[in-house]
């Protein structure tokens, strides 16, 4: 048994990268950041750029997916030869992964090619398939655009499921078991496919009839439909930091 | 009206208050601006065309902008420059996955209302076209649709964001390849931040006196230390090398006009701008993108006024002590008729 207070160093220091091609990676940085000072820990957080497969550094411990357009993500990772180190890193054991918006989709094994609210594609356009693909990582189909185009993009409460995330709320007004979401051309989840998946948070808003799921996690990888990083509320990215500390732990 | 923008804008990055009351809301402005954030570390580019808006997207556009003619045509060909066929507009939306812009004409709200109607995910209140009220920009707030303006300083800019706008471009010389008019306006913006951010509290009302600009919005600029809303670089970029000078210069993201389809590969060069917004901070990688992609766009260097009738309406010169009414440009009746 190594001695406790390298452990301890050890712990003490995480390092999360941002994939720095397209989306609000400036504002994931700053929640991360003021997440980590919030949960009043000793642990020194490192937050890295990623745009090259080299900076997808083993060491790293968590990976943040922005978005952004799926398409033109993963278009770039195409390019740049980052799908296969990208998925490698995301499979070696104790790397934490948090798609949101377009990095949900990415995570995802399957998705509806779907426009304008959930309609199947007029007038068939190119196959994105042809030219995109996934890092199929979460057992859930997901519907790009689910809710429509940017004129239908909205603000709503999102009711939160899982209880790690509620306790945790000091500073904003809202109510434990919401959050405040931000839908931009979101995708949503349409069905899970594996009992490994739980269920973070649903929507429930009178345009659709059902509540949507807009939250997921299976095991290290978690995916928001929604923007938490354009909020105020910092539980989601306090949740990312404990489930990077907890990995840490088990590795 | 101002209040509510503040809260919008404080949201890009430190917003403080939360609306616990809100049950589901479209076109606000923190979903509107999000969209501008989503673009962020992105290249958009103009297209004419749905084949156009495919080579675009392939090659790693993060949205398109749907055009009637490029600039650099619009240039040439002068007369006067207004919104796309709708026809046009809903075979490129069709077309593509990536989020479609278009471009209504300075102050022309029934172009917006129309373009809103189309579904397009944002509008370009732009100069580029010909402006059709000579005063007024368009109040945006009335608007779901998100709206990007053009601005030469900080003032313009902060002009449009009092009115609505959720992004904010440089102008640039558009349909030139000269980029050298995009650089001006970048570094002109970053100056005034700079100045404001120096200035005390009591000389702050007056440098917002000088630039023409509501006092609250110009103190969110000092606190941000940047502009309240996402803010992309336009107007002559041709080269991937053009896309790494402007990001270095602390823009978000870049458009790209002309410098595209009226070059000799567009297919090459789109993906090698795409890959350099990406890549903007690392010249090796820049060194292999630049090669070997065929002639730029032949371009008009920026005051070439023989071969430039635009050049004389638009002197720039004194920018930032221009008024609200001067972010038009001028008469291009008479300029470019001729």
């Amino acid at each position: 048994m190594p001695p406790s207070g390298l452990n301890g160093s050890q712990n003490k220091h995480i390092k999360v990268g941002i994939l720095e091609v397209q989306g609000a990676f400036q504002e994931h940085k700053v929640a991360l950041m003021r997440a980590n000072q919030c949960l009043q820990t000793t642990i020194k957080l490192e937050v890295m750029e990623v745009r090259h497969p080299d900076h997808l550094s083993p060491d790293m411990d968590g990976l943040i997916i922005p978005g952004g357009e799926s398409t033109t993500i993963s278009l770039f990772l195409k390019r740049n030869n980052m799908e296969e180190p990208l998925r490698n890193w995301i499979q070696t054991k104790g790397h934490v992964v948090w798609g949101t918006c377009a990095g949900m989709i990415l995570l995802s094994k399957c998705t509806e090619n779907q426009k304008d609210g959930g309609q199947p594609t007029k007038n068939s356009p190119m196959p994105i398939e042809l030219f995109s693909f996934q890092l199929g990582m979460l057992d859930t189909v997901v519907s790009r655009n689910f809710f429509g185009r940017q004129v239908q993009s909205f603000e709503a409460q999102v009711t939160i499921k899982a209880p790690l995330l509620i306790p945790s709320n000091t500073q904003t007004g809202t109510s434990d078991s919401k959050c405040h979401g931000v839908f931009i051309r979101a995708p949503a989840v349409l069905k899970t496919t594996s009992s490994e998946i739980q269920v973070l948070a649903v929507l429930e808003r009178p345009e659709q009839k059902d509540s949507v799921i807009v939250a997921v996690q299976q095991g290290d990888v978690i995916a928001t439909a929604f923007h938490p990083e354009l909020t105020d509320d910092l539980r989601w990215h306090s949740y990312f930091l404990k489930m990077i500390e907890k990995a840490k732990e088990q590795a | 009206m101002a209040e509510k923008l503040l809260n919008g804008v404080m949201s890009d990055v430190t917003n403080l208050t939360m609306k616990d009351t809100l049950s589901s809301q479209t076109g606000t402005f923190k979903v509107k601006a999000g969209l501008a954030q989503m673009a962020k570390g992105g290249i958009i580019m103009d297209v004419t065309t749905a084949e156009e808006a495919r080579i675009a997207e392939e090659a790693g556009a993060c949205a398109v902008m749907a055009l009637e003619r490029v600039p650099a045509d619009i240039r040439r060909e002068g007369g006067v420059a207004r919104m796309t066929d709708p026809k046009k507009i809903k075979g490129i939306i069709a077309a593509v996955t990536i989020p479609v812009m278009a471009k209504s004409r300075i102050g022309h709200f029934a172009e917006a209302q129309i373009l809103q109607a189309l579904g397009v995910d944002m509008v370009d209140e732009s100069e580029v076209l010909t402006p059709a009220d000579e005063v007024n920009h368009i109040d945006k707030h009335q608007f779901e649709v998100p709206f990007v303006c053009g601005a030469r300083d900080l003032g313009e800019a902060l002009r449009r964001i009092s009115e609505g706008a959720a992004m904010i471009r440089t102008k640039g010389e558009a349909g030139t390849g000269d980029v050298s008019e995009a650089v001006k306006h970048a570094r002109t913006i970053n100056k005034q931040i700079k100045i404001a951010c120096a200035l005390d509290s009591t000389e702050l009302y007056n440098y917002a006196k000088e630039l023409c600009v509501p006092h609250e919005l110009l103190k969110k600029t000092t606190e941000l230390g940047r502009l309240p809303v996402v803010n992309f670089a336009a107007g002559g970029l041709a080269t991937p090398a053009d896309v790494s000078l402007l990001m270095q210069l602390g823009v978000d993201g870049v458009f790209v006009g002309s410098g595209i389809f009226k070059s000799s590969n567009p297919t090459k060069r789109a993906l090698a701008m795409a890959q350099a917004v990406t890549h903007y901070k690392d010249p090796k990688i820049l060194a292999e993108l630049s090669s070997d992609l065929g002639e730029a766009m032949f371009g008009v260097p920026h005051g070439d006024q023989s071969a430039d009738k635009w050049a004389k309406t638009k002197n720039t010169a004194g920018a930032e002590k221009m008024k609200i009414w001067d972010a038009t440009l001028g008469d291009p009746a008479k300029s470019k008729a001729q």
